[in-house]
């Protein structure tokens, strides 16, 4: 159950991440996403797809923030 | 210690922040105002922030818990000033946009679709007309230049079919949701397993019956993998702000990719 919820929490961490470090209100100046000249959108985004895979067990699955995913 | 300002988001001058509700390394929330905007921040040590999963989930929770006391505009992660002065002189020079974009945005949420599939197989080789019809012969007893453009070509015709056929999920999506959406943002295959990638504006009313429309499409598509996630602050609808000067995070970031991707993926 422990790691049901970590995986869950992950999805819903790269969701939020792909949101609040490449969208809002810009103040002040904008911020460098990139890890080693590498997308950091674009690498959690690879993750959230490697995690998506096991993520198909916890389609009932809710944290505070929804996340659901499809699936025969 | 110097002592900087940590900004999450801009209210309505005369909203009530919530009680209970801390920001990053549980400073207190506190309101820096320009006429009828305001600013909710908290005080952050220089040299503090960092962008690890406390952090980040803080910044959002923050966000979250003030959307729901009213009208909220966020404000993007890892945004720091010299001091409250600096908050509000950004909102005394940006006023007109941020409160035009506070009306529109304040009291909706945002809904994630990430739709994945196995990428439809094209042969754009045997196409009538086209340039491999007229460009004959085998691979062998063409010049090289030919056999580029053929495979360039063949390339092409299979990205376009690929694209085409994302197009026609999305606009499915479109057609599933309707009215309820406000605005969308939306990249078609962004990815190769990833066939659409968007974002939709909607009052939070309207999310429930946006999920129930998803899942009619998965229930017609049981080949295509829906992930919805929401509803969220619309972080993707905020105008952009081309002007800006870029500061950087990346060795704090560089803390939280090795605390998502997995050594097998990192290396």
């Amino acid at each position: 159950m422990t790691g049901t919820v970590s995986e869950v929490r992950e999805v819903a961490l790269l969701e939020l991440l792909d949101r609040v470090i490449d969208h809002g209100v810009v103040i002040a100046g904008d911020i460098t996403i990139s890890v080693a000249d590498v997308d950091l959108v674009y690498l959690g985004l690879r993750v959230m797809l490697t995690s998506v895979e096991r993520a198909e067990e916890l389609r009932a699955g809710r944290t505070r923030i929804t996340t659901s995913e499809a699936g025969s | 210690m110097t002592v900087q300002t940590y900004v999450y988001a801009i209210v309505a001058r005369d909203l009530h922040l919530p009680p209970g509700l801390t920001g990053l390394g549980d400073g207190e929330l506190s309101m820096a105002g320009w006429h009828k905007l305001a600013a909710v921040t908290s005080p952050l040590a220089a040299g503090r922030l960092r962008a690890i999963p406390e952090y980040v989930l803080r910044h959002g929770a923050v966000v979250e818990g003030l959307q729901q006391h009213g009208p909220t505009l966020p404000v993007r992660f890892g945004t720091v000033v010299a001091d409250a002065d600096a908050v509000v002189q950004v909102l005394a020079e940006r006023h007109e946009e941020l409160a035009a974009d506070l009306a529109r945005l304040g009291d909706k949420v945002e809904m994630g679709l990430s739709i994945l599939w196995d990428p439809p197989p094209v042969d754009g080789s045997h196409q009538p007309g086209d340039l491999s019809r007229r460009v004959s012969g085998s691979d062998e007893e063409l010049g090289p230049g030919a056999r580029y453009l053929r495979a360039r070509l063949a390339a092409t015709r299979q990205d376009a079919a690929v694209r085409e056929a994302a197009r026609a999920i999305a606009d499915e999506v479109d057609a599933a949701l309707g009215s309820d959406v406000l605005e969308r943002r939306c990249s078609v295959v962004p990815t190769a397993r990833l066939a659409v990638r968007a974002s939709f504006l909607m009052s939070p009313t309207r999310f429930e019956a946006c999920q129930h429309a998803i899942d009619g499409l998965r229930r017609r598509h049981p080949e295509l993998r829906y992930l919805v996630s929401g509803p969220w602050p619309p972080y993707t609808f905020v105008s952009r702000d081309e002007t800006g000067e870029r500061s950087t995070l990346s060795q704090s970031l560089h803390e939280l990719s090795r605390w998502l991707i997995p050594p097998s993926m990192a290396g």
